[in-house]
């Protein structure tokens, strides 16, 4: 897609998610569901499945275009399961030629219409077939993302001797509901062992890494987005709250702390930015891209902390409200850190396995 | 509103990294031969004259200078490899930073057809070296007070002052010294400021070294006791001044320097580790990925010097994050060595010497060019805070 089309779907996605947000900031919640409403427009407008291929009924883009719609998703505050259902469940679909048959619709479009006022309650799965994806290595019960509105979850399975693929009914797992600490639907759950499963596909070992550098680069993304609007939130509210007949914003100590969020923001931005273009020229089976999405990841995580630490003391007490959009951000940002991989986990990667695999030379690599 | 901060994203092209892998190769070659030690914070400690007339022999000096000036027409992309290249391999370039930098820059975009035809040959040529005059002792954040005087007298001005922390001046040709030529106007302190190329062996001015806390002398003070200096030697014009360092300010602000200082530390310590302990994480991937991450962001602030845009908060925002970081790694690598994280290693006594230069010479690294609280009043300005 070319630049301008990307600046296209930019300014569609603004136009159907600050529609949203601004709804949505009415009645502000702990727990944040997906509005079904929500979703059908996206499913309508082509953005469930962006990235799917066009023979399987998806949009045929690539990861500027996903980075688009998981940033301006992000920075409205929206919880929406692009990342899960798209990049993950719908890729690995794809990748491993699971059936695109029956209960498995490609546009993740809702099997039953739901208005967008009757949202459903928790663990209902009433957007019909959202599918979600999950990646289980270990033993014992995983934590599968958006469980309540999903009805189908695609597995990439890396418990046995090689990694398989496999989609089932959510409906044929024993859930245990659960929330992110932003307050989107999980659920913890075991998922059977492939060879349990009609329909399991081997995959290659590649498709795993690929999973968890996709987890990675969305959330890096998210992440950006997220720290993005929370610097423009500090300038706000530093403009608009007098204390001591002044703006908060006058007052240097409070400039310094706005500033430490701008400045962790714009880092964030470069490097994510950087990481999906290469990404999307050369791939993921790219062992430099694949250092800058460790990168990416390891630099959004490691910034999270002080921009928390310092919007939240920028707002005051305001802030820490459920009423006040800061937290939607801050707890989206906490929530996403932990993520597809922890802040240590790619720090360590990077300087392991990321930059032995381009060929272990520091410099080479961080120039190229 | 959210694209102001952030320049857009600019990638190396083919052409400019070759230039990369070509400096790269000669100075792994001068490296090989003993031509010199690679050190930290080289660009201000390790001055070098025959080899800034090396790297000149080779078109990397004063590149973005127009070829009429004897310069090489290359662009902010092309230099700012070659400098990134040059720091990351702790080479001895003091010699010919500040004017390859900013003087540079400065002279093309306020100086006569005269002054350019003069230095800029000389400095493309590695054979001219600058100094920067700004800071006094009663004036460093505030640069705005500077108490050095030009009066105008038959023929040009002469300047009474003292001007502090002049790196190299000890060793280099000239400075652009910052002065008062009109009375302050308190209703505009910025009014009232010029610019004077001043000649370091002219008679009156007087060098004397001021040693830092590990010892070494880097700068000095400069006395300009009735200094004259002729009228074509006048920056820019009388009274815009302010606006004229500014400029000279933002390329001073905006290169790889601001977070490159302490590459060869880390390079080293990651070096060492490998060594002594394979396959495992010694902390470092935090500064590579910040490190990634500055790269990156820096890259896009030389993308807009090129475009000719204004690169202030930008460069700012770069040189808080970078020279915060550059000195992160060296407490790092300090405390890996305390706790014997790289005992084993052949070397380690050169190790420690490494460290021990960069945590001394770290306190400078968030104050020099603008300390770090006056740029995040630079940046809260780009934010609309102020
Ligand atoms: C290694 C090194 C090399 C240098 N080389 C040169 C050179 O070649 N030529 C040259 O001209 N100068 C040079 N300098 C000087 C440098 O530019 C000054 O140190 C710098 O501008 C700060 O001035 P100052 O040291 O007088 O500190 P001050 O301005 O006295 O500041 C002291 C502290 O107060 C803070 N502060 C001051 N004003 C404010 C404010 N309004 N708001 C918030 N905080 C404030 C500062 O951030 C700092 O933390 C060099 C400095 C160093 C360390």
């Amino acid at each position: 897609m070319s630049e301008n089309m990307t600046e296209e779907l930019r300014a569609l996605a603004r136009e159907v998610l600050g529609d949203h947000a601004t709804s949505q900031q009415q009645a502000p919640g702990v727990e944040r569901d997906l509005d079904p409403g929500l979703w059908h427009t996206l499913a309508e407008l082509g953005l469930t499945r962006l990235t799917g291929r066009e023979e399987h009924g998806g949009s045929g883009a690539g990861w500027p275009e996903a980075a688009v719609l998981l940033w301006e998703a992000a920075a409205h505050g929206v919880p929406v399961p692009l990342l899960e259902h798209d990049l993950l469940a719908g890729w690995l679909r794809d990748t491993a030629g699971l059936a695109h048959g029956e209960g498995a619709p490609t546009t993740g479009e809702p099997a039953t219409e739901v208005p967008a006022t009757e949202v459903p309650a928790t663990g209902e799965p009433a957007t019909g077939v959202l599918a979600t994806g999950v990646l289980v290595s270990g033993g014992g019960p995983v934590t599968v993302p958006w469980l309540g509105p999903a009805s189908t979850v695609v597995v990439l399975d890396a418990r046995g001797a090689g990694p398989t693929a496999y989609e089932m009914p959510v409906g044929d797992l024993a859930i245990t509901p659960a929330r992110t600490i932003a307050g989107e639907p999980a659920g913890r759950a075991v998922l059977p062992a492939a060879a349990e499963v009609a329909g399991a596909v081997t995959v290659d070992a590649a498709v795993v890494r690929e999973w968890e550098h996709r987890g990675a680069l969305a959330r890096a993304v998210q992440l950006a987005g997220a720290m993005d609007k929370v610097s423009w939130l500090c300038v706000g509210h530093a403009a608009g709250r007098t204390q001591f007949g002044r703006p908060l914003g006058r007052f240097q100590a409070v400039q310094q702390l706005v500033t430490e969020v701008a400045c962790e923001a714009a880092l964030c931005r470069a490097v994510v930015e950087r990481a999906v273009q290469a990404v999307a020229t050369d791939g993921f089976h790219d062992p430099h891209a694949r250092f800058l999405v460790a990168a990416a990841k390891a630099a959004t995580g490691h910034s999270v902390t002080r921009v928390v630490r310092h919007a939240h003391q920028v707002h005051g007490a305001i802030g820490t409200a459920l009423e006040h959009p800061l937290q939607q951000y801050t707890r989206s940002l906490l929530a996403w850190r932990r993520d597809h991989g922890s802040t240590r986990h790619w720090e360590d990667r990077l300087e392991t396995t990321a930059l032995a695999e381009t060929g272990g030379d520091l410099w080479d690599t961080l120039t190229r | 509103m959210t694209t102001t901060l952030v320049p857009p994203l600019v990638t190396e092209s083919e052409q400019t990294r070759e230039l990369r892998l070509q400096v790269r190769a000669f100075l792994r070659a001068e490296v090989d031969a003993g031509s010199f030690t690679p050190w930290v914070d080289t660009w201000l400690t390790r001055w070098d004259a025959a080899f800034t007339r090396k790297l000149a022999e080779r078109g990397w000096v004063g590149m973005t200078v127009p070829v009429e000036y004897g310069g090489h027409g290359r662009t902010f992309l092309d230099r700012f490899a070659v400098t990134e290249e040059l720091l990351a391999v702790g080479a001895p370039v003091a010699a010919q930073w500040v004017a390859d930098r900013q003087i540079a820059p400065s002279l093309l975009r306020f100086g006569t057809e005269h002054q350019k035809r003069t230095f800029l040959p000389r400095i493309v040529a590695g054979e001219m070296c600058w100094g920067i005059g700004m800071s006094e002792p009663e004036s460093g954040s505030d640069l705005a007070s500077v108490q050095t005087r030009a009066r105008q007298v038959d023929g040009g001005w002469v300047l009474q002052g003292r001007k502090t922390w002049t790196s190299g001046a000890h060793e280099a040709d000239a400075f652009f010294a910052l002065a008062r030529t009109a009375p302050v106007d308190p209703g505009n302190r910025h009014a009232g400021l010029s610019q004077f190329a001043v000649d370091l062996h002219a008679d009156g001015v007087t060098i004397e070294p001021i040693v830092a806390m590990n010892g070494s002398r880097h700068f000095n003070e400069v006395l300009l006791d009735d200094v004259f200096v002729p009228d074509d030697m006048v920056l820019g014009e009388i009274g815009q001044g302010w606006h004229q360092v500014t400029s000279e300010l933002a390329f001073e602000r905006s290169g790889p320097e601001r977070f490159l200082s302490t590459y060869p530390l880390l390079d080293a310590a990651l070096t060492a580790h490998r060594e002594t302990r394979p396959g495992t994480s010694s902390g470092l991937g935090r500064h590579i990925a910040r490190l990634t991450a500055l790269h990156q962001l820096s890259i896009s602030v030389a993308g807009c010097l090129q475009a000719g845009d204004q690169a202030d908060t930008a460069a700012a925002l770069v040189k808080v994050l970078g020279t915060t970081e550059e000195g992160d790694i060296a407490d790092t690598v300090e405390r890996m060595l305390a706790d014997g994280e790289l005992d084993g290693v052949a070397d380690l006594g050169a190790l420690t010497a490494l460290t021990d230069a960069a945590v001394l010479q770290r306190p400078g690294f968030t104050l020099r060019g603008g300390t770090n609280e006056i740029l995040r009043g630079v940046i809260a300005r780009g934010l609309g805070l102020r």
